[in-house]
């Protein structure tokens, strides 16, 4: 389980950032420390106290990063508050979508809701993750690993099934 | 181009699906529905989604798709060769999974208050369709005794936005007995018949034909599931394969050591009822409320499930 204190400056870096309540985040997660990741695992996880002697290789979902002094959402945090996060929002075209994807970067015009730093990036379908926004330029944090799963072979994605 | 009538790899697909003549109704209809590929199919992953939205995305992308009798999550989209290529897989909107995977979570019917062990987890298909009918509440212990499945496992738990489940790596017919859980998914490793397609030359593809007994195996880790039920507990075996001897003959093993039930299945999808005789070989006559799923009435891979009750 995550310090009181830690948990505290995560729910704090979440509702200064993003507007997040903080009652939301400490209502429905138990955060959970390995390393410099912070977990989360649902609050009604029923007696998880009588599981904790299992051998557990993980536990919910990676939730934020410490990068050095910073924390740093990840994508999956940011999909599952995505209801609660009211401001530090991007919205993209499905085409914009794609280009930050492709070239890992894209410029935005100025934008007073959004400020410098880790913005949730979506499309008018859905959330696609975690961004960093600076100086105009939206730099892509999704894992590079399922970028590039999806880049891969993309444009077979329509052909039509073999003649048999 | 080889004459399909005298191709001695028809011969091949035939002879090793032959077998189950007898037990396949419209034995001709089952092996034409075999050519081709497995039609794709994907899960709307509401954790996430608002399936409406979704499915009218896919639509403006000119990808036709269809409902299916799993309900308004699963849809058929027979012309797409790469779920996996598109936007709507990486933001988490989708799961690619084929018909008969999503069966079993249908048939144990997963609960918010539920604690469930999925014994056999990676890559994660049905755990995550449980997180998602048990609106990511309960608690699901993932058990996979492979590690290098987990990052699959994981990945998938991650993109879909599941936070009730706990991962495992227990051998898992020696899953520690000090818990007990409400259900239990076995889905367990299998010869993998079910996944059989026959080429344009009647060849076999899609599966290599194994020489490994799987059913004692299968016989341990369903043995397992049972014995970590809670009283009055409910577990569905599965496999996607239809060889009996991995299939009905695992459940009676089962049904002559434990108390143990079969159960109906009040789902309404197309399928076979199990059977209680075969090659010689006589099954528990409650086995005929197991179902066989066979590709020409579900367009998806061949597969076996039973649901069994604790008493």
């Amino acid at each position: 389980m995550l310090a009181d204190e830690e948990t505290n400056q995560v729910c704090t870096y979440l509702r200064e950032r993003f507007g997040v309540p903080q009652e939301e985040v400490s209502r429905r997660y138990c955060l959970l420390a390995r390393k410099r990741t912070v977990w989360a695992l649902s609050r009604e996880v029923r007696d998880p106290a009588d599981l904790a002697t299992l051998k557990i290789v993980s536990a919910g979902i990676p939730f934020l990063r410490k990068v050095q002094r910073w924390w740093k959402p990840t994508t999956s945090c940011l999909r599952i508050l995505s209801p609660w996060i009211r401001f530090n929002r991007v919205l993209l075209s499905r085409g914009e979508a794609w280009r930050l994807l492709r070239e890992g970067r894209l410029s935005l015009t100025p934008d007073s809701q959004v400020s410098d730093g880790y913005v949730l990036v979506e499309t008018p379908e859905g959330v696609l993750g975690c961004g960093l926004l600076l100086k105009g330029t939206l730099h892509n944090q999704i894992p590079k690993h399922e970028v590039q799963n999806t880049l891969r072979g993309m444009e077979t994605q329509h052909s039509e099934p073999p003649d048999l | 181009m080889k004459d399909p009538g005298t191709s001695p790899s028809l011969v091949q697909a035939l002879d090793f699906l032959g077998v189950y003549r007898d037990i396949i109704p419209d034995f001709r209809g089952f092996m034409e529905a075999l050519r081709g590929e497995i039609p794709t199919s994907f899960r709307v992953n509401t954790l996430l989604a608002d399936p409406d939205k979704v499915i009218k995305a896919l639509e403006s992308q000119g990808i036709p798709l269809q409902a299916t009798p799993l309900g308004e999550w699963f849809w058929l989209a027979p012309t797409l060769r790469s779920p996996g290529h598109l936007l709507e897989h990486l933001m988490g909107l989708i799961y690619t999974q084929t018909l008969s995977s999503g069966l079993p979570p249908l048939a144990l019917d997963p609960a918010p208050t539920d604690r469930i062990l999925d014994l056999c987890a990676a890559p994660g298909s049905k755990t995550t369709q449980m997180a998602q009918m048990m609106a990511n509440r309960g608690l699901i212990v993932a058990n996979e005794p492979v590690q290098g499945r987990h990052a699959a496992l994981e990945g998938n738990l991650r993109r879909l936005g599941v936070v009730n489940t706990l991962v495992t790596g227990y051998h898992g017919q020696n899953f520690p007995l000090r818990w007990r859980f409400n259900k239990v998914l076995v889905d367990v490793p299998c010869s993998g018949e079910g996944n059989a397609r026959v080429g344009p030359w009647g060849e076999l593809r899609g599966f290599r034909p194994m020489r490994r007994d799987f059913s004692r195996l299968q016989k341990a880790l369903l043995v397992r599931a049972f014995d970590l039920l809670e009283e009055g507990g409910s577990l569905v075996y599965s496999t996607c394969t239809y060889n009996p001897r991995e299939n009905e003959a695992v459940v009676d093993h089962l049904l002559r050591l434990r108390p143990a039930e079969v159960l109906p299945i009040p789902l309404d999808v197309p399928h076979e009822a199990g059977l209680t005789h075969w090659r010689g070989e006589t099954y528990h006559e409650s086995l005929r409320l197991a179902w066989r799923i066979y590709p020409h009435s579900l367009p998806s891979v061949g597969f076996f499930m039973a649901k069994i009750a604790r008493r």
